[in-house]
């Protein structure tokens, strides 16, 4: 049995179609990101603006770059892939939010009750709220109420030491402790009792 | 950064120099936050407070607030704490104040990061003061 020679032909220019369809989804791309009017104003006004040359220039690595994705266009829409799942990936660890709290600070599991008794305040002149978490105590309600306490949610304590970093360009310069919600090992939610 | 206006605090009879925040853990807590008047205020308020009580048992209580919700709008204590006129205690709050004393040796335009002749450091631990030290500073002329 012998392949005939038009199915080949006729395979190869559906393989070129997709890639020509390919090289026109990355020139859109390319054009979408393209720099505004502003930016090229600006550049000409400083002497960066675009020469004749570069405009050649321009075309020809279009037209290379066309003719590479024609022939190429399978590797070039895994990459597409990859790079747009990277960026997702980093989008939604950018939308996530941050805690002081680390793994490591925590020091054990409490429940309500322990959290509540532990947290009635010692005031000297006796002027704060006779309630867990005095003054906080709102803020400590607010921080019930945002997640949910089934099965699989645990209140942990925690403990930063002193110096810990807590930010980028930020370390701890006195105690910092607190309570968070843990769910399947990850910090949910974070009440900050005492910090600086 | 400009410099940054100082809390104040009452400590006996003196009114000192406060180079620490200690309000800013509470406002976090809360999800509180105001606006900058100028910019040597970024924190948008200025607190008065005061060491309470006697030796051993003695605290930080915030006694008076200026918190700017805008340009125009000053909230004080009250408005911040209803019903705790009298002061509020700074539970919150760990770690330790530096109250700077004496001659400024060198000005940073940033922050605190100014340098005076002495500076008193009280460690506070959930808003009770558990130690103090005294640090005397010096600036090395070819940095001055």
């Amino acid at each position: 049995m012998s392949a005939n020679f038009s199915d080949w032909v006729l395979w190869l220019y559906v393989y070129f179609g997709i890639g020509a369809a390919a090289t026109l989804f990355f020139l859109g791309m390319t054009y979408k990101v393209r720099p505004s009017k502003f930016v090229k104003d600006m550049r000409s006004a400083l002497g960066y603006g675009k020469t004749l040359k570069d405009h050649l220039q321009d075309v020809l690595v279009y037209s290379i770059a066309s003719v590479v994705v024609i022939i190429g266009w399978p590797g070039f829409l895994v990459w597409a892939f990859l790079k747009e799942l990277r960026e997702m990936r980093e989008r939604m660890k950018e939308e996530e939010p941050t805690f002081i709290c680390k793994p490591e600070h925590l020091i054990r599991k409490v429940s309500l009750i322990e959290a509540e008794q532990e947290n009635m305040v010692n005031d000297p002149l006796g002027l704060t709220p006779k309630l867990p978490f005095g003054h906080l105590n709102s803020a400590w309600a607010n921080f019930l109420c945002e997640f949910s306490f089934d099965e699989s949610t645990e209140l942990w304590y925690f403990e930063v030491p002193i110096g810990s970093d807590i930010h980028d360009y930020l370390t701890s310069d006195g105690p910092i402790s607190g309570y968070v919600k843990v769910v399947r090992g990850k910090v949910v939610g974070e009440f900050v009792i005492e910090g600086n | 950064m400009t410099a940054q206006v100082s809390e104040t605090l009452i400590y006996g009879s003196k009114e000192l120099m406060m180079f620490t925040t200690p309000l800013d853990p509470y406002l976090r807590a809360k999800g509180l936050s105001f606006v900058s008047p100028h910019t040597a205020c970024w924190r948008g308020y200025e607190g008065t407070w005061e060491i309470k009580g006697t030796e051993p048992n003695e605290g930080l209580y915030l006694v008076a607030l200026e918190a700017h919700r805008s340009y125009e709008d000053i909230a004080n204590l009250e408005d911040i704490f209803p019903g705790f006129p009298d002061g509020v205690f700074a539970h919150w709050f760990s770690g330790e104040i530096r109250l700077p004393q004496g001659n400024l040796l060198r000005y940073i335009h940033g922050g605190y990061a100014s340098t005076y002749e002495y500076d008193l450091f009280l460690e506070i631990k959930k808003g009770l003061v558990v130690n103090k030290r005294a640090v005397h500073n010096t600036v090395n002329h070819n940095e001055r």
